[in-house]
């Protein structure tokens, strides 16, 4: 029998959850068109992953998944979805979609704990923003 | 869009390559397909609205993983003469020589961390302290 218990465990850890979901947009890049010459208007099947702390002893249910699906649906998805980015976001590029979303989603009920957004745009590359812990 | 100066903005690409390397001395090698993450730290251009052109970055990941693709790492790399082509010290090895180049064309750029997978279930990230 094990001798672990709550009592004996007395790391910090720290908790985070994170939800993914999808957005589906059209771009064109400036080095597109530099490097080709043509417009680059091209379009992603990407995801964005949002990333909130847990308070310590919260569960995913406490921190509210299902708040975070209506925040998410009414601030970015509905924005964002099947849209052309460059009418949205100056350059449509994934750092800007990225920096976006997070400074959309600061300013909502969960800005205090959200700590980052990822932008899977191809299973190539994916855009990391995340909040600078004390700054 | 400004810079929010309180978070920070990485651009991760991914690159494959296939090597193989001796995992005991006297035994025959063993091959793997490699998976490598490269992040990349950086305010982002206000100009292009980018960190660093996915271009550019995929020049300098390139530079790196074509002297490990489809090589016997024991015996071609003279890198791995002297040290053991372990995860480790390919992740190790991959993150230094990334860091060289990239210090020398974008050195405004930080180069956070690598990640270097050799199966689905097996990795090793090598972080700038």
């Amino acid at each position: 029998m094990t001798n672990f218990s709550r009592s004996t465990y007395s790391m910090r850890t720290l908790s985070f959850l994170t939800k993914r979901y999808r957005l589906s947009f059209t771009h064109a890049l400036a080095t597109d068109f530099i490097l080709s010459g043509k417009s680059g208007l091209h379009g992603h099947d990407a995801y964005i992953e949002i990333t909130c702390r847990l308070s310590a002893g919260t569960s995913a249910r406490d921190c509210g998944a299902e708040d975070l699906d209506r925040i998410v649906n009414a601030h970015v998805l509905n924005r964002l979805n099947n849209q052309h980015l460059n009418d949205i976001i100056e350059h449509g590029t994934g750092e800007s979609l990225g920096n976006y979303i997070f400074n959309c989603l600061e300013r909502t009920e969960i800005g205090s704990r959200l700590h980052s957004v990822s932008v899977v745009e191809t299973r190539k590359n994916r855009f990391n923003i995340e909040k600078i812990e004390g700054a | 869009m400004p810079n929010n100066p309180r978070i920070k903005t990485q651009i991760v690409r991914r690159a494959y390559f296939s090597a193989a390397h001796l995992p005991y001395p006297g035994r025959s090698g063993v091959g793997h397909n490699y998976v490598l993450d490269t992040f990349v730290e950086g305010s982002v251009d206000p100009q292009s609205g980018m960190v660093m052109p996915l271009h550019d970055l995929d020049v300098a990941v390139q530079e790196v993983v074509s002297t490990l693709d489809h090589r016997f790492l024991d015996r071609d790399l003279p890198y791995f003469q002297d040290t053991s082509p372990t995860l480790e010290n390919i992740a190790h090895y991959c993150f230094a020589f990334l860091h060289e180049i990239l210090i020398k064309k974008a050195p405004d750029l930080v180069l956070a961390k690598i990640r270097l997978l050799e199966t689905d279930d097996l990795w090793v990230d090598v972080i700038r302290a």
